[in-house]
């Protein structure tokens, strides 16, 4: 009698998304022996002319770019004094917060030595070097992240004192992770201005700082966005008043920020064209490709964000946030791996391997889960009834 | 100081100047707090 | 967010339009080191015998390669430097028959490996070698994404302890006094080693001699921003596999600008977003001000103008009552006087 009770009480493990997770799991944790056991040429398909592929144009570059949401919400919210965005901030923070230390765990697949990865900042500093500025950056924003998630969890734990003491310190952490941001975000861009012989010209710029600091805002605005349509059916039980009530809000002020921020990108690309003087590459096959780049993954969303905005439709603002998070990993992989080594003849070029396919779903299932694990425990989408009220 | 390259140049340099931005970041918070004090008086 | 993306977009173009424009350090100059040395490359010398590969193999105890190197059938395919190859001569069929051109690290003035390594895993030597330390690298590879002559190679085979794998110039051996392992071996002087600047001058003065048999063009001379490793040819270079369009500028000259960005996006968004912080806050404060005013006002003027209509009304209710008495006493009049009458007329029927 009570076994059957509890058989019905209890909600069952293996539903599809978990059994899929597990698969996923089980495959990245093989993959795993196999790359610290017969090195990168056993799991992946680097070569001499290749050393970089999706762990770099995917997992370092789209994970660092979609992260963005976590400075631009809180910015928003706490400089900007849009107090109407408040409720976002926490799933924000914690979305990049994951985020961030997934790119560090996904860089320890990547970079042959991994636990040498301290010492750029330790041992021997590169300062000459944008990936020091990147590594420097991206460590110390990982700090800032975890620091601002903390108060969540402290609030989980009942340790009232010290996640007040972390709550003062609302602004300058705010403050520093806008400049960390705009600093790895740009950074990253700038690591490919070294290699001009390497990156089809209608790409290289030496604006690319810029470009790839721009488009991160456009990227976190859409990813709020596009997380909180995914966690909203599966999290609805959790989210309080605050959270439902300004979530429609939210979505309007976020799509409209965002059409202009794509807006300023387009424009601004143009501008890269005309000082390279590039405009017959537009001719070209990979002109095409740009032109598909640039038209169909952020005008088009642009536009769309813009008409959302304007009629107050939702569901517009949402497939646009799609497109445009589909557009920055167009984007990154475009000059990590489309155009980048586009003067090898095609034997020559880069396609990812299963091990590395393996990894990166392996990567981002575990932060998938572990969303779910905090979000459904901690004061994420609801606010802990102990602080109710407090900015 | 003499430097032959370029590269040995910039490394000199760049190091001073990560060093001033850690020193500009927590001057810039000292800064901020002595600036938002004093008599906090509303008119 | 329009003053958040204007402002952001105004200083990092401004940082960034300000220094696009590869700067050498804003009118210095550097360098070379005056005891730096090179190899001067003669392509119309080389027979491709594969004698310098097989001198670099020995000289840095490389493991046997599956060809051996009088084995010239390699030849049919263009291949790079890797792991295990620091060097390789390759052919190349051009209109004047077929050259042959010798592969490995050019040793550039400015290395984009040195200036791309985020540990200073690569030093440029005095001595013109570009040497690597296996002993802080962290295998990151983002050298051989620099590198424009893509050179260094990876040991993607070795788990634990994989490196970087590429020419040195033979450092060791120049510290000795001895020549490079290729440079001796070569039995038709292909390879010259010398000061850097001599070579310059040789590889001139070959060109004037023989106008018929050079292209006038020492390649290294300022490509990348100078290399030590030169080439002279007999035919056009890109005939034999080297790229004509790398330009002049080199690696930490085209990263001067992003880099230059950096500290003053520190030194300046602080101060910019503390100040849209302030003026926000500043704003807010104001508004609400206004708008407790702004409800105190109405309560004030909603208050006044119940009262004013409470004296209206008790006015008016003060009139009502009044004329409802003088209606009553009227009434009152009338009825007291109204019987008075009557009598009267029935005493008037009586009388």
């Amino acid at each position: 009698m009570s076994v059957e009770t509890t058989a019905v009480a209890k909600k069952s493990l293996f539903t599809p998304f978990n059994i899929i997770a597990g698969i996923i799991l089980v495959a990245g944790l093989v993959v795993t022996v196999m790359r610290f056991t017969g090195g990168l040429g056993a799991v992946t398909n680097l070569d001499q002319n290749n050393p970089w592929g999706i762990w770099i144009g995917f997992d370092l570059l789209c994970g660092v770019a979609l992260a963005a949401g976590g400075y631009t919400t809180s910015a928003a919210c706490y400089l900007f004094g849009l107090k109407k965005y408040h409720a976002g901030v926490r799933p924000a923070i914690l979305t990049a917060f994951l985020g961030y230390a997934l790119v560090v765990f996904a860089l320890g697949y990547d970079v042959g030595r991994p636990w040498r990865l301290p010492y750029p900042i330790f041992v021997q500093q590169g300062t000459t070097s944008l990936l020091f500025e990147v590594g420097l950056c991206v460590m110390l924003y990982l700090t800032v992240l975890f620091i601002e998630f903390t108060p969540a969890a402290f609030e989980w734990l009942g340790m009232k004192k010290i996640r007040n003491i972390i709550v003062k310190m609302t602004l300058a952490l705010t403050i520093l992770g806008v400049v960390l941001s705009t600093l790895h975000q740009s950074s990253l861009g700038a690591l490919f201005t070294i290699a001009p012989s390497k990156l089809h010209p209608l790409w290289y710029s030496q604006y690319l700082p810029v470009f790839f600091f721009v488009s991160s805002i456009a990227a976190g605005l859409s990813m709020v966005i596009f997380e909180g349509t995914l966690s909203h059916k599966p999290m609805h039980h959790l989210m309080d008043e605050e959270y439902l009530n300004n979530h429609d809000d939210l979505i309007l002020g976020f799509g409209k920020a965002a059409s202009l921020v794509l807006f300023g990108y387009f424009s601004i690309k143009v501008i890269g064209l005309a000082y390279d003087n590039n405009w017959h590459y537009l001719t070209t096959g990979y002109g095409a490709w740009f032109l598909v780049e640039m038209l169909g993954f952020v005008a088009l969303p642009s536009f769309l964000y813009a008409i959302g905005a304007r009629d107050k439709n939702l569901t517009v603002i949402r497939w646009a946030a799609g497109l445009t998070v589909l557009g920055i990993i167009v984007n990154r992989f475009n000059i990590s791996l489309v155009a980048f080594n586009y003067q090898l003849p095609s034997a020559q070029r880069y396609f990812p391997s299963w091990g590395e396919i393996t990894i990166s779903l392996f990567v981002v299932t575990i932060g998938v889960l572990a969303f779910r694990f905090i979000s459904t425990r901690m004061p994420i989408f609801y606010e802990h009834p102990d602080y109710k009220g407090e900015h | 100081m003499e430097f032959y390259t370029l590269q040995d140049y910039y490394t000199f340099t760049k190091g001073t100047v990560y060093l001033l931005m850690g020193g500009i970041l927590v001057a810039a918070t000292l800064y901020w707090r002595f600036l938002m004090g004093g008599n906090k008086k509303d008119d | 967010m329009l003053r958040r993306t204007f402002l952001g977009l105004l200083g990092a173009a401004g940082a960034s339009a300000a220094l696009a424009t590869p700067a050498k350090a804003a009118n210095k100059h550097f360098g070379p080191h005056p005891d730096t040395h090179g190899v001067l490359f003669d392509a119309t010398r080389c027979i491709g015998c594969r004698k310098c590969e097989q001198a670099c193999n020995e000289v840095n105890e490389l493991p046997e390669p599956e060809k051996k190197f009088d084995d010239l059938s390699v030849l049919d395919t263009v291949r790079r430097s890797d792991e295990n190859t620091f060097t390789v001569v390759n052919r190349y069929q051009t209109a004047k028959g077929p050259v042959f051109r010798k592969q490995q690290c050019n040793h550039c003035l400015e290395p984009a490996c040195a200036s791309a390594c985020f540990v200073r895993a690569f030093k440029k030597q005095p001595n013109g070698a570009v040497t690597y330390d296996a002993s802080v690298c962290v295998g990151c590879r983002y050298c051989m994404v620099a590198c424009p002559f893509s050179v260094p190679a990876y040991e993607y085979n070795e788990p634990l302890t994989p490196r970087v794998r590429k020419c040195t110039m033979c450092y060791p051996r120049l510290q000795e006094g001895k020549l490079p392992g290729c440079v001796e071996k070569c039995p038709k002087e292909a390879l010259t080693f010398g000061p850097r600047a001599e070579l310059i001058r040789i590889a001139r003065k070959r060109i004037e001699t023989y106008p018929d048999r050079y292209v006038n063009h020492i390649y290294g001379e300022h490509e990348m921003g100078g290399t030590s490793w030169m080439y002279l040819s007999g035919v056009p270079f890109s005939e034999i596999g080297m790229r004509e369009d790398l330009g002049t500028a080199s690696a930490p000259e085209l990263t001067a600008g992003p880099l230059a960005a950096v500290p003053i996006v520190v030194g300046l968004w602080p101060v910019l977003l503390g100040g849209i912080y302030a003026v926000t806050q500043r704003n807010a404060k104001v508004a609400n001000a206004e708008r407790v005013k702004a409800v105190k006002d109405a309560l004030k003027r909603a208050g006044d103008e119940a009262e004013k209509k409470l004296h209206e009304e008790l006015g008016k209710a003060e009139q009502a009552s009044q004329r409802r008495i003088e209606v009553e006493v009227k009434k009152a009049v009338e009825e007291a006087l109204a019987p008075k009458e009557e009598d009267a007329g029935t005493k008037e029927e009586e009388s």
